[in-house]
């Protein structure tokens, strides 16, 4: 565990030392001062859209977070041959890969966080305090950026930074289109269009699951065993990516 | 110092790759064997694409063997007891640059199962050592090529370990880096470790290996001690003689060869039949002789002499 928890902070160190990290870090902080703004000259709905914005802030850049430093934060341990004298040490490659998910898995979860403050602060300047409702869907939106750092780790495991930055953005997209793909599916007349797009619809993540934005946005109830269904889902589809990641990596040659 | 125990067992190693877009197969070892003795410093030489870094992966389980067995400290590099016990350095300093030296040090001290007290108290001696100690502070981004080397060989001992495996420890470094590296080297000896490093650099190996192993084209073609690699050539002598005249000179070359020429003397190279006569005749021309000894080839000759060999020997 101690050696998975100082790789974990080593991958940490270095994506906030990453110039691409603050970049990002000021857009975000840039887009929440600019829903102020909106916010203020939305009469009667300045909570509403600077919550709705803040929170699609907080999913947009974190998810360019979780693709764009996950991908590099392991494939620039192969490519740049570091993870040489990592291995040379009582490391194994499962551990290696945990401590790497649970770096960016710290990145995430500050970002989010200061995200989701400075998002606050902008409502109480609005005299809006913000809900609870509103921080527990951040929390799920953790929870989603955690699913997508895990393929952006796994794909990592497989390929070059550019494939599996491609490959894992294309996931991302085509995680946030999963309830149109089952309604394609069974509307669709060929057999074999059906089969494929169900497999897809149970083989890609459901990030729809996740998403608390419209309660946010219209101030709704939660529905019954929403958060635990997206725990159990989350968890075990976090499981067994880097499950199979690590199955990968234990037998790839390290060239 | 124990002289049977092996540390390192390398026994008919193989590993070919899948090379190019046709994926065409690249025999890139085909027979490597060697044992390193605990305590000493063993060499592994060959040129550039010989196998050296692809026989270290290997024994470091970077990459798998097609065949051959490896064994080090008597078990398998996979066993996480065992790589406690080795400090890796890889060729070409490949470190992460966003890291201090100190905080270099630290990551790898802790990924060693060493405490906070004690890597506190390590780290600023580890770097002392290695002549870094001016540079703690500073990111590995702003190192030189040769402080990249040095702070490497830090982290390799930061454990303690029994195994040094170096790859070309000495290259980019200058020639006072190079001596203190080496340096090191035979200090890490003295406290009882084994280092096995590969270099291309022939002064370096004679000057502190005790043994070495020469690969070619991914196969062992020599090992043994350096001492015997190199014993003289008792069929030729070297004779350094002072105050030889260009006339006498001119007559001398007509059955030796000339090897040096300086100030001092000159240094003419002779079959062993011809040591009396060629004597007698610098004597007689007035010559003053300062040195007369069988010839020590470099280990450069030795080198080239089995590479020849071998290359005929396949012809």
């Amino acid at each position: 565990m101690r050696s998975i928890l100082t790789i974990a902070q080593n991958s940490f160190k270095e994506s906030i030392r990453n110039r691409l990290f603050l970049n990002l870090l000021v857009f975000a902080i840039a887009m929440i001062i600019l829903s102020l703004i909106i916010g203020t000259l939305s009469l009667g709905a300045e909570k509403r859209i600077t919550m709705d914005i803040g929170l699609g802030a907080i999913t947009i850049f974190g998810t360019l977070i979780a693709i764009f430093i996950g991908v590099s934060s392991f494939s620039h341990e192969i490519e740049r041959r570091t993870i040489y004298t990592i291995l040379a040490r009582p490391v194994n490659r499962t551990q290696f890969i945990l401590g790497k998910y649970l770096g960016i898995m710290m990145v995430l979860a500050v970002n989010t966080i200061a995200m989701a403050i400075l998002v606050s602060l902008v409502l109480l300047m609005l005299g809006q305090p913000p809900t609870l409702l509103f921080w527990l869907a951040d929390i799920m939106q953790l929870l989603a950026l955690g699913v997508i750092a895990a393929l952006a780790i796994a794909f990592a495991t497989i390929s070059g930074t550019v494939v599996a930055v491609i490959a894992t953005l294309t996931i991302w997209v085509s995680g946030t289109l999963t309830d149109d793909l089952i309604y394609l599916a069974r509307r669709a007349d060929n057999p074999i269009v059906t089969g494929i797009t169900e497999i897809l619809y149970y083989i890609l993540p459901d990030l729809s699951s996740f998403s608390l934005h419209t309660q946010v946005a219209n101030n709704l109830e939660i529905p019954g065993g929403f958060i635990s269904t997206a725990l159990i889902y989350g968890i075990s589809y976090i499981a067994i990516v880097l499950g199979l990641a690590a199955l990968n990596f234990n037998h790839r040659e390290l060239v | 110092m124990s002289e049977e125990k092996n540390i390192l067992e390398v026994e008919h190693l193989k590993k070919s790759f899948k090379v190019g877009v046709k994926l065409r197969p690249f025999q890139a070892l085909s027979d490597v064997s060697f044992s390193v003795k605990e305590g000493e410093i063993y060499g592994f030489l060959g040129p550039n694409g010989a196998g050296k870094t692809t026989t270290i992966k290997t024994i470091c389980n970077l990459v798998r063997p097609e065949g051959g067995t490896v064994k080090v400290l008597g078990g398998s590099f996979k066993d996480p007891a065992i790589r406690q016990q080795v400090g890796l350095m890889p060729e070409h300093a490949y470190y992460h640059e966003y890291l201090t030296a100190r905080e270099f040090l630290q990551f790898h001290g802790k990924l060693c199962g060493l405490d906070q007290a004690l890597l506190k108290k390590k780290i600023p001696e580890l770097l002392e050592r290695v002549g870094l100690s001016h540079a703690m502070d500073r990111a590995l981004r702003k190192f030189s090529k040769g402080m990249l080397q040095r702070v490497g060989l830090a982290q390799a001992i930061i454990a303690d370990p029994k195994l040094l495996i170096l790859d070309e420890p000495l290259s980019g470094l200058d020639p006072i880096g190079r001596a203190d590296v080496r340096n090191i080297m035979l200090d890490l000896q003295k406290e009882g470790k084994t280092i096995f490093f590969s270099t291309h650099i022939l002064s370096d190996v004679e000057m502190i290996c005790e043994r070495l192993v020469i690969l070619n084209k991914g196969k062992t073609i020599a090992e043994g001690k350096v001492a015997d690699l190199i014993a003289p050539d008792s069929d030729h002598y070297e004779v350094q003689a002072g105050n030889v005249s260009p006339e006498l000179k001119e007559s001398l070359l007509k059955n030796s060869t000339l090897l040096v020429e300086k100030e001092s003397g000159l240094v003419f190279e002779i079959k062993k039949e011809d040591v009396a006569s060629f004597v007698n005749a610098l004597v007689a021309g007035g010559a003053l002789i300062i040195k007369v000894e069988a010839r020590r080839p470099s280990l450069e000759d030795v080198f080239l002499d089995i590479l020849k060999n071998t290359s005929e020997a396949e012809k």
